[in-house]
């Protein structure tokens, strides 16, 4: 007569499943690290230019004097094709170009004033670093603009 | 009753599986990101060549190039019956739109006449630094067009038909 007693399968030594635990839990925070990190880096979105050094205006006050010697409307020329930049008080500027696509090509942008070594500059939320070289004068993306208004 | 070997997978095997798979997602992904800048890259350049051929080809004939400006997506003058069966009306394969430009300022410079991709309203175009250096590379390439293409007023790609 045989001996029918149950066989079972081996069961880890309890140390054997700690090291599998730690194993899995190790695993899986490294593979969360993995994927957010492949997620950022897939979507960063590097700028075209090197950011520009430009520090925010603390004092209210300046910020208001800053602001109140950009506003107003400043071109690179009268004749079709030239640009308009509109600084408005309300915190938004404008860009236009001059002739048959005044409207077609226009779009505006939110600003706020910085400093960019020893003058102001308009910094827009998606459009870039407008430098004011000085009160009449804008430089943005190698057109000089002069103020027309 | 039946009782047997537990079925199904551990944690510790899908633990190991996804580690594997963020390995692969770590190694694949700039690869896939390459091939995709390279093939909108290339299909940009590609319509850009089309529509010079056409525009060159307006300007033999009449002497001039189309002679005002127009709306993004909008035919130059005179061109729709030839510029109509092309991509021009379509978005960019790099976002935005294709708008033909005469006289304007790029980068202090004037242009005679010029494709310009521009972002519109419902299309903004995504051209970020990767993208931008493809698209000079590639251009470069080209001995056609190489020095015709560079990025003007907001970055925004401007192939130079005339100086």
């Amino acid at each position: 007569m045989s001996d029918s007693k149950p066989t079972f399968p081996a069961t880890p030594s309890r140390r054997a499943r700690i090291v599998r635990g730690i194993t899995t839990v190790i695993l899986l925070i490294v593979s969360v690290l993995l994927l957010a990190r492949t997620t950022v880096e897939a979507t960063r979105h590097d700028p075209i230019d090197a950011p520009l050094l430009v520090k925010p205006i603390g004092d209210p006050k300046e910020n208001i004097a800053r602001q109140h010697d950009v506003l107003g409307t400043f071109a690179t020329g009268k004749e079709a094709g030239d640009r308009v930049i509109i600084v408005q008080a309300d915190g938004i500027v404008r860009f236009q170009l001059v002739g048959p696509l005044a409207n077609a090509l226009a779009f505006s942008d939110t600003y706020r004033m910085g400093m960019m070594a020893d003058h102001a500059c308009v910094v827009t939320a998606h459009t870039g670093v407008i430098e004011a070289t000085d009160i009449d004068h804008f430089s943005f993306f190698g057109d000089m603009y002069q103020r027309t208004k | 009753m039946r009782h047997g070997p537990a079925r199904g997978f551990s944690l510790f095997g899908v633990s190991i599986a996804l580690f594997a798979l963020s390995i692969i997602a770590v190694f694949a992904t700039p690869v896939v990101q390459r091939m995709i800048r390279v093939h909108r890259v290339s299909a940009t350049l590609a319509d850009l060549q089309q529509f010079a051929s056409v525009l060159e080809k307006y300007a033999h004939d009449h002497g001039d190039w189309p002679s005002a400006a127009t709306a993004p997506s909008a035919f130059p003058p005179g061109l729709d019956a030839t510029l109509g069966p092309t991509r021009w009306t379509q978005p960019t394969p790099l976002g935005g739109r294709y708008v033909w430009l005469v006289d304007t300022l790029q980068r202090g410079e004037r242009v005679r006449a010029a494709i310009a991709i521009v972002s519109t309203g419902g299309n903004s175009m995504t051209l970020d630094k990767p993208l931008a250096e493809e698209l000079l590379r590639q251009a470069a390439l080209i001995r056609a067009i190489g020095w015709r293409l560079r990025l003007g007023f907001r970055n925004e790609p401007v192939f130079v038909l005339e100086q």
